[in-house]
């Protein structure tokens, strides 16, 4: 079983404007499935271990809340960059993140937003599985 | 970071240098086998963990379609092996014997580069490291039973864990009862006590008359941290 490149795995949010980088990681253990980044300058294992961490707070935070409704996304807004950070559940206890960092001045929030929606929605699509149901 | 004297990770480079294909068998508590193909490593297993068929089994019955799709797949065939290898690569004496072969007999194949393997084993250790403090995957935990009159909300592997925590029970044995990483049930396993949903089991008679309090923990996890400097 030959797995995806990354290149091709992130190909559809490479494209919003102003992409940085952008990498998958396991919810639960902060572990980095793909990754893909324009700029060497940037550490992306931090990138995604902070993202960790924040959707790890975000989570807690919600949970002593107990207001109901999951965490869906979330923004963190610099002064040169976004951070967003987009939850995926493709089955009960599995969860995913995503994280796509974007040039500010260069980015479209609400358009960015959308494409990673999407991306999100048919990631696990783009796989047929290897037995129908 | 594991340390460079790590017998197990020595002898992983040297296969990886000479490109071998086989199984290096490992003895020990944690007796198990990491199979090397051209000096990449494609599996991993280890009595302590649960392997990718009961992972993929547990998967596929939970999914809305009643199958994994193959890019899960090579994801949970990873996990399977960095969660055996989390053990094996723990540091613990034991005897080490490569068998050589022509080609491994395997499906769902991991693809680690030794390097990758031993850089997220020693990231994993290092956060092990850290939850140390209050459990370990072998900590015995219990279901609070008292939260108050607060109110919480759980994820489904919460839930699923909650639920089986009546009784004291280790996030290990958790782990394979739900097909799940043992690392990352330990994990949530340590949220979730620090949420005081679940407390740590010290005494062997832990009470069942209701009387426990909970047992939050001041003590948090971070994954930046857990990074080599």
């Amino acid at each position: 079983m030959a797995a995806i490149p990354d290149e091709v795995m992130f190909a559809p949010v490479r494209q919003i404007q102003g992409f940085v980088l952008a990498c998958l990681v396991d919810a639960s253990s902060g572990m980095i499935l793909g990754s893909l980044q324009d700029r060497d300058d940037i550490q992306l294992p931090v990138a995604a271990a902070g993202a960790a961490d924040v959707v790890n707070v975000v989570s807690m935070m919600t949970g002593e809340l107990a207001m109901k409704g999951d965490v869906e996304d979330v923004i963190i807004t610099l002064d040169s960059h976004y951070h967003l950070i987009r939850l995926l559940k493709p089955a009960p206890g599995r969860q995913y993140l995503v994280l796509v960092t974007l040039e500010r001045p260069q980015a479209n929030l609400a358009m960015a937003l959308r494409e990673i929606r999407d991306f999100g929605t048919s990631l696990f699509s783009l796989n047929e599985p290897d037995r129908m149901a | 970071m594991l340390p460079a004297n790590n017998p197990v990770v020595i002898r992983l480079g040297k296969l990886a240098d000479s490109r071998q294909t086989g199984v290096l068998e490992l003895s020990g508590d944690a007796r198990g086998r990491i199979y090397v193909s051209r000096g990449v490593i494609v599996r991993a297993d280890s009595r302590l963990t649960a392997d990718l068929a009961t992972r993929l089994a547990r998967a596929e019955t939970s999914a809305r379609r009643g199958a994994v799709s193959s890019l899960e797949r090579s994801w949970m065939a990873r996990e399977a092996t960095i969660d055996a290898a989390t053990e094996l690569l723990s540091g613990k004496p034991r005897h080490a014997r490569f068998r050589s072969s022509e080609q491994l007999d395997l499906a769902d194949l991991a693809d680690l580069p030794v390097a990758a393997l031993v850089s997220e084993v020693g990231r994993r250790h290092e956060i092990i490291q850290q939850l140390s403090a209050v459990l370990t995957p072998d900590t015995s935990v219990a279901r609070s039973l008292r939260l108050g009159s607060r109110a919480v909300q759980v994820s489904d592997i919460q839930w699923a864990i909650v639920v089986r925590a009546g009784k004291p029970a280790a996030p290990r044995s958790l782990a394979l009862e739900l097909g799940q990483s043992v690392f990352g049930t330990t994990v949530e396993v340590f949220r979730m006590v620090t949420m005081g949903l679940l407390s740590v089991v010290d005494d062997p008679a832990w009470p069942q008359d209701g009387a426990g309090e909970t047992n939050r923990t001041k003590h948090a996890i971070s994954f930046i941290r857990a990074l080599a400097r």
